[in-house]
C-alpha cells in the first residue's frame, strides 16, 4: 500500500486539481485496500499510510518550571499543522508533528534533537523553547544541515551576522526586546536612565537581553550602563534574593527594573520587590512567559510590563483571527499564538518550496528575496543575511489581570 | 730381449708416476672442494639463517618493546582494550625462537645450544610479565575511570551545594539591605547594623561561600594529582583543614539562623549533604570513596610500573641472548671462511709442489728411456741373424703341409655327397655373406650353381635389390654384437616366395671356441603346406556363410540387400562422413554374415581413408569394394543356390495347427489365414538384428545402452516389411547417437548411468501392427528444431509442425554431423517407407525424459503385401513358384 503512494508523481500545490486527486486517489486505495484486506477497518488504516508525511520536530519543555511555555508552543504549532493539512498539506503531504520533551535541560535537548533528526528523519526543528537549549541544538543544525525554525528564543547566538544557513528566526531578539524597553523607559516614561536596574537569570539568555539593553541605553547617550545594579539568580531556581539585595541596596533607588528571566523567579522577584517597598517599573521580555507570570503574580502583577515579539491575541490581524478561529479560548495567549505564527511562516516557505523539496530548496526558498505573507502587516522578504521574519515588539502590561496592549509607555504612568 | 722390457718398464714408470701425481691432485682438489662446500653449506645453510632468525627475534623485541610502551601510556580500558590482543608478538616470538633453535641445533654448537635453552626461558618470562602488564593496566584504568565518575559525583555535588550556599549568602545579604533601607528611612538604628545578629549572619555565609569553594576546588585538585606523596600532603593537610572549615562555618551560620526557620532549615539541609559529600569524598574506610580510589589508582600504577620494568629487564635479556647467539655465529662464521682460507692456501702449494715432483719424475724417467733405446738397437742386430737361421728350418715344413692338404680334399668330397642326398637346401655361409663351400644339391635346383665367393643375398634374391640389401643388413646386424643373438635372428627375412613356390629360411649358428665362424642356412619348401592352409580357411568362412543362411534366410536376403545399399552409399556417398559411416556399417555388417573377403576389403580400404578425413573413396578402391561385393554375392549364390535365400520357414508347431484345423474341419478362410502367417516373418528376427545394431553402435560410441526387445509373437511380411526395417535403422541410430546422452551428462541429469533402448512391436488389436522405439535419453531439442526450421522458411508455429519439420529430408539441428548420424535424411526416409505402407508415423518426445517413435501400420497394408511386395521385389523363379502356391491354396 505504502508503495502505491511512493510511485506518485507529486503535482504543483492547486488546491483544485490536488483535491480532486486525492480524492481519486483515495477512491483507487480503498478498492484496493478492500480488495487485500476484505475489511474496512483494515482500509481506513491504510489510508494515512499512503501519503508520505513530512514531519517536522520539536524539543521543548514539557516539564520542569518552563513546561507552559513549552506546552503553548506545541499546541500553537500544531494548531497551525492542523490547519494547514486541513488545506491539503503541503500538495497533498500531511504535515506531522513529533515533540519531545526536554525539560528545558540542554542535554536532553541535545539527545532529543539528534534522536529526531537521524531516527525520526524529521525535515526541520520547528518552534523549539530556550536559548541554553538553543545554544547546543545550533551546532546539530548546522552540522546536519537540517532548518532550525521560529525557536522560541531571542538570543543573540541565534542572530549571527551573516546569519548560520539553517537558523532561521521568527521573532524580534531579546536585544531588540530589551532596547524597546530602554526606548520607552527614558523616551516615553521620561526614567533617566541612571535609575534603571537589571535582573537577569545567570546564564546566555539573561546575558543577551542585558547585553542588548546596555547597548540601547549607550545608544541614548548613557555611557556607564555596566555599572547600574545588576542582580542575577541561577538558572532552574527561585534564590532571587542575592539578586534582589543588589536591587534593593539603599545606595541606589531605581525607577525601572528590565527583567530576563523565567515567570517564576521574576514573579517572587517582583513580589519581594514590592513588599520590601520598591516602587518601580518591571519590564519583562517576552519569553518570561506572559500568561503564566500574570497568573503567578496574581493582584501583585498591576503594572508589570511584558514586551511581546507577536500582537496581542486580540487584535484584528488576519493571522490573530485565524489562531483565535483554531484554539480553544484557554489555550489562547502570546506563546501559543507565536507557535502558531512560526508553524505558518514554516508551511508558506515549505508550500512554495513544494511537496518534493528538500532541506537546501528549502532553505534556498527562504532565501530567495521573495515576501512571505505571515498575516501580521507587510509581507517580509528574507535573504541569506536576514533569517528574521519579525523585528517588532508589541510592549503589553497587565491591568487587573489581563495582558493589555500599550499604545504608548506613556500608558503605564496614566494607569497609576 | 732385456731392453724392450726396461723401456716397457720405464714407460710403465713414467705413466705410473703421472698417474700418481694426477689422482693425487684430484684427490686434493676434491678434498679442498668437499671442505670448503661443507663450511659453505654450513653457512649458508645454518649461520646465515640464524643470523636471520636472531633479526627477527630482534624485530619481535622491538615489537615487545613497542607494545609495552603502547600499553603503559594507554590512558583508558578503551584505548587499552584493542591491544588485548598479543598474538602477533607472541606468534613472532614464538616463530622466532622455534626457528632459532632448531638451526641452532643443527649447528651442533653447545655454546649455542644453551642459550637457546636460556632463551626459551625468558621468552616464556616476557610473556608472562606482558600479560601480567595489561591486566595491571586494565587494573588502573578501570580505577581511574571509577575514580573520575566519583569525582565528577563529589563535584556536581559540590557545585549544587555552593548554589545553595549563594542562595544562603543571597538572603543574608537581603537581609542586611532591607537593614540598611530601615535605618535610611529611620527606622531602625546604626548599632543593629554594626553589632547587630543580621551583619553576623552575612559575613558567616560569606565565609562559608568562600570555605566550600575552596573545598570543591580541593577536591577538583584530587583528580590533577600526579603520585600518592602529593594526595597524602594534601590528605594530611589541606583538605580536612578546608572540611573542617566549612563544617566550622555551617555550624557557625546554624547557630546564627536559629531565628530564621526557613534559613535555618536550609542550613541543615546543607550540614547533612555536605556530611555526606565530604565521606563521598574522603573517606578512607571507604573503598569506593574519590580518594580511596585515588591511592587505589596509584598503587596499582605503581604495581604497573615495576612489571613494566620487570618487562623490560626479560626483553632486555632477551635481546642480550640474541645478540650472544649472533656473535657466536659470526664467530662460527668467521671460523669457517678462515678454515676455508687456509685450506685453499695449502691446496695451493700442494698443486705447487705436485706439479714440481712431476717434472723431476719426468727428467728421470727421459734418461732411463734414452739408455733403454740405445739397448734396443744392439737387440735388433740379433734378431736379423736368429731370422735367417729360422728360413732355412721352413723349407722342411711346406712339404708336411701338402700332405695334409690332400688328406683334408678327401674328406670334403665325401661330406657334399651326404649334403646332395636331402632334399632340404642347406648352405653354409661366411660371417662376411660369402657362400662357403658345403651346400646341398637343391640349393642349385632352387637358385642355380652359385660361382664361388658369391653372397648369400645376391643368391636369395638374384633380382631383387632392394630385398637383397634388406637381407645384407639384416645380415650385418646379426654378426654384429649390438643385439643379442636371438632378437637379431628373429629379424631376419624368414621365407622366399618365388613364382610357384615358397621357400623357408632357417638360420644356425655354426660356433668354434664359442666364436661365431659361420652361418648355416636351411631352405625348406613350404608351398604344399600353405595351400592346405587357404583351403581350410575358404571352407570355414563357406560354413560361416551357410550357418548364416540357414539360421534366417530371410534376414540374410534382407542383409545382401542391405549390403548392396551400404555399398552403393560407400562408393556414390554424398559426403566423407557418409562415406565414411556406410563403410563401417558395411564392414560390421559383412562381419556377421561372415563375409570375411569383404570384411578385409572394407577394413583396408578403411585404413587409406583413415589418414584424411576430407577424402573421399578413391575410383580404385570403388572398384575394388564392388567386386569384393560382386564376388561375395556371387560365391553366395553359388553356395546356397537362390532356392535357399527363398525358402519359406515353416516350424513343426506351425504346420500341426493347420493339421489340427483342416483335421477338425475348420472354416476354409480360418484355415487360409493360417497358412497365410507362414507367408510371415516373425518380428523377433529383425528386431533382434535392430538391437544387435544398437548395441554395436553404443559399444562404438562409448556409450552403454541397455536395449530390450519385445516382439509381441506378431509376423509380417518379409518383402514388404523390407525397407520399413532397414530405415527402421536410423531411427534406432538417433535414439543412441542424440538421444541417449553420455554417462557423466545422464548421472548429472540424475538418470541411471545405462541409457535404456526400447523395441516394441505389438498387434494393437485389430491388426494394426504397432512398432515402437523409445529411449530414455535426452528428447529432441525442439528449439533447435525451430531455428532450422526456420532458417529452411519451414512451418514451426507448433510442437506438431516442429515433430513434422524433423521427417524432413536434409533437417538437422546437428551442426555437424558424427559418421554416426546427423545428416537429418534417415527419419525422411523412414517416414516415406511407412506410407508406402500406408502407415504413419508419430514422434512424441519431453525434453530431458526421451523420446518416443511410434509408427502404425494398418491390417490392410498387410493383407495386400502379400502379392504387391513379391511383384515389387527380385524373387528367384523357384520362389515365385512357392508363392503362386500358397496363394493357390
Amino acid at each position: 500500500m505504502t508503495r502505491l503512494a511512493t510511485h506518485r508523481e507529486w503535482g504543483p500545490p492547486d488546491g483544485a486539481s490536488d483535491a480532486s486527486r486525492i480524492t481519486r486517489r483515495s477512491v483507487l486505495q480503498g478498492a484496493v485496500g478492500a480488495v487485500l484486506l476484505h475489511s474496512s477497518r483494515a482500509r481506513a488504516e491504510v489510508q494515512p499510510a499512503a501519503v508520505e508525511p513530512i514531519v517536522v520536530g520539536m524539543s521543548t519543555a514539557l516539564s520542569g518550571p518552563a513546561r507552559a511555555l513549552g506546552t503553548a508552543m506545541m499546541r500553537g504549532v500544531q494548531a497551525y499543522l492542523d490547519v494547514a493539512n486541513a488545506q491539503g498539506g503541503i500538495a497533498g503531504r500531511p504535515l506531522r508533528l513529533e515533540a519531545l520533551d526536554d525539560a528545558y535541560e540542554p542535554a536532553r535537548c541535545s539527545e532529543n534533537v539528534r534522536r529526531l533528526i537521524d531516527q525520526s528523519h524529521v525535515f526541520a526543528i520547528v518552534g523549539n523553547v530556550g536559548t541554553p537549549t538553543a545554544a547546543v541544538t545550533v551546532p546539530i543544525a548546522n552540522e546536519k544541515k537540517v532548518p532550525f525554525f521560529g525557536p522560541f528564543t531571542g538570543a543573540g547566538l541565534l542572530r549571527k551576522t551573516p546569519p548560520d544557513r539553517y537558523v532561521v528566526n521568527f521573532r524580534a531578539s531579546y536585544a531588540q526586546e530589551t532596547a524597546e524597553m530602554v526606548r520607552g523607559l527614558v523616551s516615553d516614561l521620561r526614567v533617566s536612565p541612571e535609575r534603571i536596574a537589571f535582573f537577569t537569570q545567570d546564564d546566555a539568555y539573561g546575558d543577551s537581553g542585558y547585553s542588548g539593553a546596555t547597548q540601547a541605553l549607550r545608544a541614548v547617550g548613557f555611557d556607564r550602563p555596566e555599572r547600574l545594579p545588576h542582580g542575577r539568580y541561577p538558572r532552574n531556581t527561585s534564590d532571587v534574593e542575592g539578586g534582589l539585595a543588589r536591587i534593593l541596596d539603599p545606595r541606589v533607588s531605581p525607577a525601572a527594573v528590565i527583567m530576563v528571566g523565567a515567570y517564576s523567579p521574576c514573579a517572587k522577584f517582583i513580589k519581594l520587590a514590592r513588599r520590601y517597598g520598591l516602587r518601580a517599573v518591571f519590564a519583562n521580555v517576552s519569553f518570561v512567559g506572559s500568561e503564566a507570570l500574570a497568573a503567578e503574580l496574581g493582584p501583585a502583577g498591576e503594572g508589570v510590563v511584558v514586551t511581546q515579539v507577536v500582537p496581542h491575541y486580540d487584535s484584528d490581524l488576519p493571522v490573530v483571527r485565524e489562531y483565535r478561529a483554531a484554539l480553544l479560548a484557554e489555550d489562547v495567549g502570546f506563546v501559543s499564538l507565536e507557535g502558531f505564527i512560526v508553524a505558518r511562516a514554516f508551511v508558506q516557505v515549505m508550500r512554495r518550496a513544494g511537496a518534493k523539496a528538500d532541506r537546501e530548496s528549502f532553505i534556498d526558498v527562504l532565501e530567495s528575496g521573495e515576501g512571505f505573507d505571515l498575516g501580521l502587516d507587510a509581507p517580509r522578504a528574507l535573504s541569506r543575511d536576514v533569517h528574521q521574519f519579525s523585528n517588532r515588539v508589541w510592549p503589553t502590561y497587565i491591568r487587573g489581570g489581563r495582558f493589555v496592549p500599550m499604545r504608548s509607555w506613556g500608558d503605564l504612568a496614566g494607569g497609576k | 730381449m732385456k731392453s724392450p722390457t726396461s723401456i716397457e718398464r720405464n714407460l710403465i714408470l713414467l705413466g705410473g708416476v703421472g698417474l700418481g701425481l694426477f689422482v693425487v691432485l684430484v684427490g686434493a682438489l676434491f678434498v679442498v672442494q668437499t671442505t670448503m662446500g661443507t663450511q659453505q653449506r654450513r653457512l649458508q645453510q645454518i649461520i646465515v639463517p640464524i643470523q636471520q632468525d636472531v633479526a627477527g627475534l630482534e624485530g619481535a623485541i622491538a615489537a615487545a618493546f613497542a607494545r609495552e610502551a603502547d600499553v603503559s601510556s594507554t590512558g583508558s580500558t578503551a584505548q587499552l582494550e584493542p591491544m588485548r590482543n598479543r598474538t602477533d608478538i607472541e606468534r613472532r616470538l614464538t616463530q622466532a625462537r622455534i626457528s632459532l633453535k632448531s638451526h641452532l641445533v643443527e649447528a651442533g654448537d653447545d655454546r649455542l645450544r644453551k642459550r637457546a635453552e636460556t632463551m626459551n626461558g625468558t621468552v616464556e618470562d616476557f610473556l608472562s610479565a606482558d600479560a601480567a602488564l595489561f591486566a595491571s593496566m586494565m587494573r588502573t584504568h578501570s580505577l581511574d575511570s571509577d575514580f573520575r565518575a566519583q569525582l565528577g559525583t563529589s563535584d556536581s555535588e559540590l557545585h549544587d551545594q555552593i548554589v545553595r550556599v549563594q542562595d544562603v549568602a543571597g538572603r543574608a545579604k537581603l537581609a542586611q539591605v532591607l537593614l540598611l533601607r530601615r535605618i535610611a528611612t529611620g527606622e531602625a538604628s546604626v548599632q543593629e547594623v554594626v553589632s547587630g545578629p543580621v551583619r553576623v549572619r552575612g559575613e558567616a555565609a560569606q565565609d562559608l561561600q568562600g570555605s566550600i569553594q575552596r573545598y570543591a576546588m580541593l577536591v577538583a585538585l584530587i583528580g590533577t594529582l600526579r603520585d600518592a606523596d602529593a594526595l597524602n600532603s594534601m590528605i594530611a593537610n589541606e583538605l580536612p583543614q578546608a572540611h573542617a572549615r566549612v563544617v566550622e562555618d555551617l555550624g557557625q551560620l546554624a547557630e546564627l539562623t536559629t531565628s530564621d526557620p526557613d534559613l535555618a532549615a536550609r542550613v541543615t539541609d546543607l550540614q547533612t549533604q555536605f556530611e555526606r559529600t565530604g565521606q563521598r569524598t574522603t573517606d578512607r574506610s571507604d573503598a569506593r570513596s574519590v580518594v580511596s580510589l585515588r591511592y587505589a589508582t596509584f598503587t596499582e600504577r605503581v604495581h604497573a610500573s615495576e612489571i613494566r620494568e620487570l618487562c623490560r629487564t626479560t626483553a632486555q635479556r632477551l635481546l642480550v641472548d640474541a645478540r650472544g647467539v649472533e656473535s657466536r655465529a659470526d664467530e662460527i662464521a668467521t671460523r669457517a671462511s678462515r678454515t676455508a682460507a687456509g685450506l685453499t692456501q695449502a691446496a695451493r702449494y700442494g698443486s705447487l709442489l705436485l706439479a714440481l715432483l712431476g717434472i723431476g719424475v719426468c727428467a728421470f724417467s727421459g734418461r732411463r728411456i734414452m739408455h733403454s733405446v740405445a739397448e734396443l738397437r744392439a737387440t735388433n742386430q740379433n734378431l736379423s741373424d736368429l731370422k735367417r737361421q729360422l728360413l732355412d728350418v721352413n723349407e722342411g715344413l711346406e712339404h708336411t703341409v701338402a700332405q695334409r692338404t690332400s688328406e683334408l680334399r678327401l674328406r670334403e668330397r665325401s661330406l657334399q655327397l651326404v649334403l646332395d642326398t636331402t632334399g632340404d637346401g642347406l648352405i653354409s655361409v661366411a660371417t662376411d655373406g660369402r657362400l662357403l663351400g658345403e651346400r646341398s644339391r637343391a640349393v642349385g635346383d632352387w637358385f642355380g650353381s652359385p660361382p664361388p665367393d658369391m653372397l648369400i643375398w645376391n643368391l636369395l634374391y638374384p633380382n631383387d635389390p632392394r630385398r637383397a640389401l634388406t637381407f645384407q643388413l639384416a645380415w650385418a646386424q646379426l654378426m654384429s654384437d649390438e643385439l643379442p643373438f636371438d632378437v637379431a635372428l628373429e629379424q631376419m627375412p624368414h621365407s622366399i616366395e618365388q613364382s610357384d613356390r615358397l621357400l623357408q629360411l632357417e638360420y644356425k649358428p655354426v660356433r668354434e671356441k664359442g666364436r661365431l665362424v659361420s652361418m648355416l642356412v636351411t631352405v625348406l619348401d613350404v608351398t604344399a603346406r600353405r595351400t592346405a592352409e587357404r583351403a581350410e580357411r575358404d571352407a570355414r568362412a563357406v560354413q560361416a556363410i551357410l550357418a548364416n543362411v540357414l539360421k534366417d534366410p530371410a534376414g540374410f536376403r534382407r542383409g545382401m540387400a542391405e549390403l548392396a545399399e551400404l555399398t552403393r552409399m560407400a562408393t556414390h556417398g554424398r559426403g566423407p562422413a557418409e562415406v565414411r559411416r556406410a563403410l563401417h556399417t558395411l564392414k560390421g555388417n559383412a562381419a556377421i554374415y561372415g563375409l570375411s573377403s569383404l570384411t578385409e576389403c572394407c577394413h583396408a580400404i578403411e585404413e587409406r581413408l583413415y589418414d584424411d578425413s576430407e577424402q573421399l573413396m578413391s575410383a580404385e578402391d570403388a572398384r575394388m569394394l564392388e567386386s569384393s561385393l560382386r564376388t561375395t554375392m556371387s560365391c553366395v549364390e553359388e553356395l546356397v543356390g537362390p532356392a535357399q535365400l527363398d525358402r519359406l520357414e515353416i516350424t513343426r508347431e506351425d504346420l500341426a495347427a493347420v493339421i489340427r484345423l483342416l483335421d477338425q474341419r475348420r472354416d476354409h478362410a480360418e484355415v487360409l489365414s493360417s497358412i497365410e502367417r507362414w507367408l510371415r516373418e516373425p518380428t523377433a528376427r529383425p528386431l533382434a538384428t535392430l538391437a544387435a545394431q544398437a548395441r554395436r553402435l553404443a559399444s562404438r560410441l562409448g556409450k552403454q545402452v541397455e536395449v530390450d526387445v519385445f516382439d509381441g509373437g506378431v509376423r509380417v511380411d518379409p518383402d514388404a516389411f523390407a525397407p520399413l526395417w532397414m530405415n527402421l535403422v536410423h531411427a534406432i541410430r538417433n535414439a543412441v547417437d542424440h538421444g541417449i546422452e553420455p554417462a557423466d551428462v545422464r548421472t548429472a541429469r540424475g538418470k541411471p548411468e545405462e541409457g535404456r533402448l526400447v523395441l516394441r512391436c505389438q498387434d494393437a488389436g485389430d491388426g494394426t501392427i504397432v512398432i515402437d522405439v523409445t529411449d530414455d535419453g535426452g528428447g529432441i531439442d525442439l528449439e533447435a528444431v525451430r531455428a532450422a526450421a526456420r532458417q529452411r522458411g519451414l512451418a514451426c508455429a507448433t510442437e506438431d509442425d516442429l515433430i513434422d519439420a524433423v521427417f524432413l529430408d536434409g533437417l538437422s539441428t546437428r551442426s555437424t554431423a558424427t559418421d554416426v548420424s546427423g545428416r537429418g535424411f534417415g527419419l525422411g526416409a523412414l517416414r516415406h517407407a511407412c506410407s508406402k505402407l500406408g502407415g504413419t508415423v508419430r514422434v512424441s518426445t519431453t525434453a530431458g525424459l526421451g523420446t518416443t517413435l511410434s509408427i502404425r501400420i494398418p491390417s490392410a497394408a498387410r493383407r495386400l503385401d502379400r502379392s504387391v511386395a513379391r511383384s515389387a521385389s527380385r524373387p528367384p523363379p523357384a520362389a515365385r513358384g512357392s508363392s503362386a502356391s500358397s496363394r493357390v491354396a
